[in-house]
């Protein structure tokens, strides 16, 4: 597969425990660049904890814990010297459910930026504000209604804000949990071409429970099982001749 | 392997195997009937032939129409839409098969009566038209043995007897081409035999591709990169 050459991130012997469960179970996986990976995989197998994983978001849930080495271009995330603020803009993240912040369309965009200190002034700002809407296929709809809150947008256009959001940070990495399972057809198509536009630029790790979703956007695909990651591989081999009857039995509807 | 969870998803795969199933059973009957008025004549048998061929186009319609409905309403992947896409060209070699046996009676019907009989024109070469049909006829009844079965082995075995029926076909199609020579007023007769003995070349030939799809279906693999290797991959 073409762009398939430089490993993003790197995952080896992850493990995770919330308490004494055990969440994930010696998970090793790479991420290369510009390529989609879609986590796929019934409930409760980890596929989240995975992609949580991957920027620390582990770290707000008391008790959570993660044993084994993730790295982002060779430099460990769980290391001593990492920024865990820094490390979440590099490796950005959309949510189930769209979580515009209380504020402006232009403020969402805005924020993380100026908190950053990303731009030296208004006009600078103005211009990332206005490039993230555009990556994220919304400045159309939304360039005269920059005031309006965020919430006033429909369900589609606020998930795309959320990516607008991280967009606006510059990240390389951005990962998706379930991303259109809040959202109607229409506004999951647009997020799948936006994930294929977005696929140029960054890579992309996302967790869907729809497999028809998981083969049309994804390059690769990872499938879970109780915490193990049981087999990954292009999207192409995986749906055609799965090597793992677990595989084959979750993505045909045989699961017992 | 396991049931599906939806069990309807089941019963519809169920249904396009036995479509499948009873177009390869009025092909294999078309066939051997065809196969019997290309040496004893009988004008009832070519007239079932020529109704059996509407018959199998039906077939096809149900196969290519059930097919459709499972692609639309189930979405398969894996091994569930090799089945559908198998099913689907499994199909179409079925029906150009149903076409060949028409051609092959309506051919032998504007022959003069007697032409393969010993002394006949065509006698010296009964036995290798007689060998190229029954390969082909083989070839066939173990291709959709193959599909009933879903066994890639029977697969490739039908597949590899291509070679005999190729064999034969080479030494039907020489002995006419030489008839042509030393019998240039019967060319037009030799030329409707050679088109014949062409037809049940296509059988075979479709038969092959049938066994690829089986092969395919079952493993999700290419027949020619399973073959051993003393075996011909062209």
């Amino acid at each position: 597969m073409e762009g398939l050459s430089r490993i993003k991130v790197e995952c080896r012997g992850v493990s995770a425990f919330y308490g004494e469960t055990q969440a994930l179970n010696e998970v090793n996986l790479s991420i290369y660049d510009h390529e989609v990976m879609a986590l796929i995989g019934p409930s409760g197998c980890g596929k989240s904890t995975f992609l949580r994983s991957l920027n620390r978001m582990n770290d707000l849930v008391s008790g959570c814990r993660i044993e084994g080495e993730i790295s982002l271009d060779g430099e460990d995330i769980y290391g001593r010297g990492m920024d865990v603020t820094r490390l979440r803009t590099r490796v950005g993240m959309v949510f189930q459910k769209p979580n515009p912040f209380s504020k402006s369309v232009f403020e969402n965009v805005a924020y993380g930026p100026r908190i950053h200190g990303m731009a030296s002034n208004r006009s600078e700002l103005e211009g990332i504000v206005e490039t993230s809407l555009r990556r994220a296929s919304l400045w159309e709809e939304v360039k005269d209604r920059m005031k309006q809150p965020g919430s006033s947008l429909s369900g589609g256009q606020q998930q795309r804000l959320c990516i607008a959001r991280a967009i606006a940070l510059n990240p390389e990495v951005i990962l998706m949990d379930e991303p259109c399972s809040a959202l109607d057809p229409i506004a999951t198509a647009r997020i799948e071409e936006l994930i294929a536009e977005l696929r140029g630029s960054y890579s992309l790790v996302v967790v869907t429970h729809s497999i028809q979703q998981a083969a049309r956007i994804s390059d690769r695909v990872a499938f879970f099982h109780l915490g193990k990651l049981v087999e990954d591989g292009l999207t192409g081999d995986i749906y055609n001749d799965p090597k793992d009857d677990r595989t084959l039995g979750y993505i045909t509807g045989r699961f017992g | 392997m396991p049931d599906h969870i939806v069990t309807g998803f089941d019963d519809d795969l169920g249904r396009l195997r036995g479509h499948v199933r009873d177009m390869g059973l009025r092909v294999r009957c078309q066939y051997n009937d065809a196969m019997s008025c290309v040496f004893s004549w009988d004008e009832d048998l070519y007239e079932k032939v020529l109704r059996s061929d509407d018959e199998v186009d039906r077939s096809e319609e149900r196969v290519v129409d059930f097919s459709t409905q499972i692609l639309m309403l189930r979405q398969p992947v894996s091994v569930d839409l090799r089945e559908v896409i198998s099913a689907l060209r499994i199909a179409c070699d079925l029906e150009r098969m149903g076409d060949c046996a028409e051609h092959m009676v309506r051919r032998v019907k504007e022959l003069p009566s007697g032409v393969l009989e010993d002394g006949g024109i065509l006698g010296d070469m009964r036995d290798s038209i007689y060998r190229s049909m029954l390969h082909a006829g083989e070839q066939l009844e173990g291709t959709m043995s193959s599909y009933e079965r879903r066994d890639a082995e029977e697969a490739i075995r039908a597949w590899m007897l291509d070679d005999k029926l190729d064999e034969a076909y080479a030494l039907s199609v020489k002995g006419i081409l030489s008839s042509m020579k030393n019998l240039p007023e019967h060319v037009k007769v030799l030329s409707s035999m050679l088109m014949l003995v062409k037809d049940v070349e296509r059988v075979g030939d479709h038969a092959t591709n049938i066994a690829e799809s089986v092969h395919y279906m079952v493993t999700g693999r290419r027949l020619k990169d399973a073959l051993p290797s003393w075996a011909g991959k062209d």
